[in-house]
């Protein structure tokens, strides 16, 4: 398995109650796995999880036969080598489209670096927009520039927090379509985390279902996905 | 295993930001509390002296100071607020930001000001004698007493009351009011009824700060005679040379401020006024039609000229007969000493500000709360008080390094070192006016996203870098405030530069204090206006500032 999670347990402090409780899933290379339930669920968190960003009080993490966490490991957030879309986006707002873009190539050398910015743009097809600061585009140009940039160190998954909560309901359909498109070409496996049902349905090959503090992964087949898709065209 | 989860937090928790954080806390509060311990010393032989003849005045000097500016301050500044805020009348928008302008008269500056102007030789005796050959009975007007400096405090005080007060009813009533309209309560009624409950918190916010410079003042009192706590603080220092009674009464002013600081809470606790919906929206403003209009303009008018336009013209035309006198090599001595202070003093103030507004927006804990809470707490501690902790500690610490040398190392340093030397200043400065820039910078953290930074970190950034690529680029603006706050606050500062500068240092602020003792009165109005001018700057920017926040 590329990504396994054993046994993992978080709560935010002693006084407050678990918020995950023994939780364990696998993703295998390549895939795109949806994460659904109400708010509150702690679908968040356990993103925040794998990538570090909180420190779970047991359980480990295993990613491309890395431990990541477990009771004797903790690898920081900037040494996990993993990407993430924020709800939010947090693109930095001091800093042009590629500047935001080659924000973790720090490590490349100057011309790896442009043209790898090269290949991001066009993945996400914002060439256009390069030098442009992230209040001058739309929700959608947005969402595409927080894509390009946590895909642009290659990470070795990229979790996705909500990315469609920020924008209009018309506008939906069109980009889960792009987006399903941009994560197929650029063959990553991938966690997706929503409350709808519709974004899981027409992103995921897989969903676990999280609710009432019990995960009942359901599989279901890509070609499933795709005739829902045509279905609701 | 739980063991290694909760080792694991602490080692992360354990950085090098966390560890400086609490040291400076600690650090700033440390001169208080070195001056509270105080009280359970021993007592020394002048303390009987000072505490059977002298100490009843002064505690009944500063409560007189406190309860009657802290009442007359607090009901100009309400007055004035909710005129500005409710109504609209000629010259409304030109008094809503020149009745701040007030705030930008050193009181010690304006109190040499108005006792020279109303003496036998001043502006307003002459003229009545020169023009209507009228003399006044001798004590007519006796600025020079405890009338005196509640008149002159009250007078530049009021702003603060009034700032706070207008920007609250502006921004955040108007739903009430409007309503209460609506219901058919208005004029004194509506404001008696609705402006004034709601804005409670506002207006004991206001007060508190009023009174903690009331507590906090020494050049006033002491010019016009007033036997306060903090003057006491002096007199036992300088005249008796009873440092362990000085910081005796700086003790108890710190249990009262202490109290106070209790009381407000106590205050604000009780009822808890939660106004989120209507922020944002502006009052409508009621017109004010004729009579009524002009005499709400004339009122505004009294007094601005009172509490601004007076003293200041009296000020800039001594300097006008003066600045030839006055503009000397030893006055550019003056100003790079003022200058070399404040820079400084601010520039260390920013630096620390950063790493602990930082490091408390990262952790959000207990203890991070209780280091922001002290952080702050400077500012309510008088300038005095503060002086004589940092000169207690770093006499002590000479002692020991005296004492190490000479054992250890065989070497005589030959007195002081540094007790003798800026850096006690410096290190007073910054324990003061910490708290100004440290709510801009804290402010200025709060506003940016958590997702920035866990973004970067995400792409492979260290916290380090994080810092200057992401937050630094963010928060300039912010902490360019944070530095100039600090920086004109410095230069204006009185009381714990005149406790705590090296022999023959000298600055704007204590030159002009020392012009006004000698009776060199003219002499003084140069200098007066450069502090006046800069803190015009320093409050234009904190008015700015508050604009941008909001």
């Amino acid at each position: 398995m590329f990504v396994s999670i054993e046994d993992l347990n978080f709560r935010f402090s002693k006084k407050q109650a678990t918020v995950i409780n023994n939780f364990s899933m696998t993703v295998k290379k390549g895939e795109i796995v949806g994460i659904i339930g109400p708010s509150g669920s702690g679908k968040s968190t356990l993103l925040r999880l794998i990538s570090g960003l909180e420190e779970p009080t047991s359980g480990n993490i295993v990613i491309d036969k890395r431990t990541i966490v477990d009771q004797k490991t903790y690898i920081e957030p900037q040494n996990r080598g993993i990407g993430m879309v924020f709800q939010d986006y947090a693109l930095f707002p001091h800093l042009t489209v590629a500047k935001n873009i080659v924000f973790g190539l720090h490590k490349l050398a100057r011309r790896d670096r442009e043209d790898r910015l090269k290949e991001m743009l066009e993945l996400v097809q914002l060439k256009k927009y390069k030098d442009r600061y992230p209040h001058e585009l739309s929700g959608g140009q947005q969402q595409r520039v927080a894509i390009a940039r946590a895909l642009a160190p290659r990470p070795s998954i990229l979790l996705l927090d909500e990315p469609f909560s920020n924008l209009d309901a018309d506008l939906k359909t069109a980009i889960r379509f792009e987006l399903r498109e941009i994560l197929e070409k650029a063959q990553m496996t991938c966690l997706f985390v929503s409350h709808d049902q519709a974004d899981i349905d027409a992103i995921c090959d897989r969903v676990y279902r999280m609710a009432d503090q019990s995960y009942e992964p359901e599989t279901k087949s890509i070609l499933e996905v795709k005739q829902e898709l045509v279905y609701s065209k | 295993m739980k063991f290694t989860s909760v080792f694991q937090k602490v080692r992360r928790r354990m950085s090098a930001w966390y560890i400086l954080t609490i040291i400076i806390a600690t650090l700033i509060v440390l001169p208080t509390i070195y001056v509270l311990l105080e009280l359970g010393k021993p007592k020394s032989e002048k303390w009987a002296h000072v505490k059977e003849y002298l100490l009843a005045d002064y505690i009944s000097g500063s409560l007189q100071l406190v309860i009657v500016v802290g009442i007359l301050a607090t009901f100009l500044g309400v007055f004035f607020a909710w005129i500005i805020a409710a109504y609209n009348f000629p010259m409304r928008k030109f008094f809503r930001w020149a009745l701040v302008l007030p705030l930008a008269v050193p009181p010690y500056i304006a109190a040499y000001t108005y006792s020279t102007m109303t003496s036998y030789t001043g502006v307003i005796q002459s003229f009545f004698r020169n023009t209507f050959d009228y003399q006044f009975v001798p004590g007519t007007i006796e600025i020079m007493s405890t009338s005196g400096a509640i008149f002159i405090l009250t007078l530049f005080l009021y702003p603060y009351v009034y700032m706070i007060t207008l920007a609250f009813l502006e921004h955040q009533s108007s739903s009430y009011i409007e309503n209460a309209r609506l219901l058919g309560v208005t004029g004194f009624s509506l404001f008696r009824r609705v402006a004034l409950p709601i804005a409670r918190p506002a207006i004991i916010g206001g007060g508190t700060l009023v009174i903690f410079e009331v507590l906090s003042d020494y050049g006033v009192a002491s010019y016009f005679g007033v036997q306060t706590i903090s003057t006491a603080i002096f007199k036992t220092w300088f005249g008796l040379y009873d440092i362990s009674s000085a910081m005796r009464l700086a003790a108890w002013l710190v249990i009262i401020i202490v109290g106070l600081f209790v009381i407000e809470r106590f205050l604000r606790k009780r009822r808890k006024y939660h106004t989120t919906t209507s922020q944002g929206r502006q009052l409508k403003l009621q017109p004010l039609k004729g009579l009524k209009g002009l005499i709400a303009t004339a009122t505004c008018t009294i007094l601005f000229l009172l509490a601004f336009i007076i003293p200041l013209a009296q000020i800039l035309y001594w300097t006008l007969k003066t600045y030839e006198k006055v503009w000397r090599p030893e006055f550019v001595k003056l100003l790079t000493n003022s200058l070399t202070g404040a820079l400084i003093g601010s520039i260390i103030i920013i630096f620390l500000t950063i790493l602990t507004a930082r490091t408390i927006n990262m952790y959000p804990s207990t203890i991070t709360s209780i280091v922001s809470r002290a952080m702050t707490a400077g500012f309510a501690v008088p300038g005095a008080v503060i002086a004589i902790g940092v000169l207690a500690i770093f006499i002590a610490a000479d002692e020991k390094i005296l004492y190490i040398s000479r054992t250890y190392f065989n070497i005589n340093p030959g007195g002081m070192v540094l007790s003798l030397s800026i850096a006690m200043l410096i290190t007073g400065y910054v324990i003061r006016f910490m708290a100004p820039s440290f709510n801009a910078v804290e402010a200025g953290y709060e506003k940016v996203p958590h997702t920035y930074r866990e973004a970067s970190q995400l792409l492979g950034r260290s916290s380090t870098q994080t810092f200057f690529k992401v937050e630094l680029p963010l928060l300039k603006n912010v902490i360019l405030m944070g530095f100039l706050l600090a920086f004109l606050e410095i230069m204006k500062e009185l009381p714990l530069t005149l406790l705590l500068r090296p022999f023959n240092f000298d600055t704007l602020a204590t030159r002009t204090y020392q012009y006004a003792i000698d009776e060199r009165i003219y002499e003084a109005a140069l200098p007066s206006l450069i502090l006046i001018l800069i803190s015009i700057i320093s409050v234009f920017l904190i008015l700015k500032f508050e604009e941008k926040v909001k």
